[in-house]
């Protein structure tokens, strides 16, 4: 998990373009500027390809936090 | 005689047709129809199935809607949801989106959205948000929506939510008279650069 933990920050880092962005299980929308409907859309898009997943609207419908984002990429490449 | 209930899976059709009448009193700047360049009458069925999810916390779900029927006959519906009880309800709305769309279209109504960045005004945690309000036209005048703000106002009661956002377009006087005559204030204004004289304004009632 720590490695997905890793990997996903460099995801967040890409989308936000802010190499500073740190994240932790707990991390919401209210803790990053501009993580707003269109960028969300881009992050999904770039979690995607950087683990070789699919992520579909239902799946995006049960995150609340980064916590859930791991969680899911981690059922997501035991499938 | 008017009755108020909270909306079931039976009532998405009726649903999407409240989402798309919405967004269509005439001062819209960004909306639906402009995101996807469809026609409402084509966006009926794709919004029909989308909203028929179980995730609440968002407008595009028939969980957070209350309607209003005239004896018995769903008339008019408002969404009503606490911000964030269920995750960000941008986020929410835009997986809702992805499971009406494929991913091409999705992204492409996204890029509409983003060249009208400067209208954005974000909704508070913790805040209860109304959104989508709308009657259908052969009931209007009957005094549905303020049965629904009522309702709207009790569920914000509810939740704890201590106060309700809704977000109106500026060029929407009558909406905006309308909803300072139920008590809601003008807090902030945000401007579009492409329609001038109009932008999003968000009013708020402390409850």
């Amino acid at each position: 998990m720590d490695q997905h933990h890793e990997k996903l920050t460099q995801v967040f880092r890409n989308v936000f373009k802010n190499d500073s962005i740190e994240i932790t299980r707990t991390t919401t929308a209210a803790d990053i500027d501009q993580w707003d409907s269109i960028t969300h859309l881009d992050l999904i898009t770039a979690t995607e390809e950087a683990f070789h997943i699919e992520i579909t609207g239902f799946d995006v419908m049960g995150l609340k936090n980064v916590g859930d984002l791991l969680d899911l990429i981690q059922r997501k490449l035991e499938d | 005689m008017i009755t108020v209930r909270k909306a079931e899976k039976t009532d998405c059709h009726f649903l999407a047709r409240i989402i798309l009448l919405a967004e269509s009193t005439g001062f819209e700047i960004t909306s639906y129809t402009g995101m996807f360049g469809k026609t409402t009458e084509e966006l009926v069925p794709s919004f029909e199935k989308m909203i028929d999810n179980d995730t609440d916390g968002h407008p595009l779900t028939y969980k957070s809607y209350l309607i209003a029927c005239v004896d018995g006959i769903p008339a008019s519906a408002i969404s009503v949801y606490k911000e964030g009880e269920f995750g960000d309800s941008n986020h929410l709305m835009t997986g809702a989106l992805m499971t009406g769309f494929d991913r091409k279209s999705v992204a492409l109504a996204f890029g509409f959205l983003k060249n009208h960045g400067d209208i954005t005004i974000q909704k508070t945690p913790g805040t209860l948000q109304i959104d989508c309000v709308a009657t259908m036209p052969e009931y209007r005048g009957k005094g549905l929506l303020k049965e629904l703000m009522k309702a709207a106002e009790q569920r914000g009661k509810e939740l704890n939510t201590g106060e309700i956002q809704i977000q109106v377009w500026k060029k929407n006087e009558g909406a905006v008279a309308a909803y300072e005559k139920a008590g809601y204030k003008i807090v902030k204004e945000m401007m579009s650069a492409v329609d001038e004289g109009n932008g999003k304004i968000l009013m708020i009632k402390n409850i």
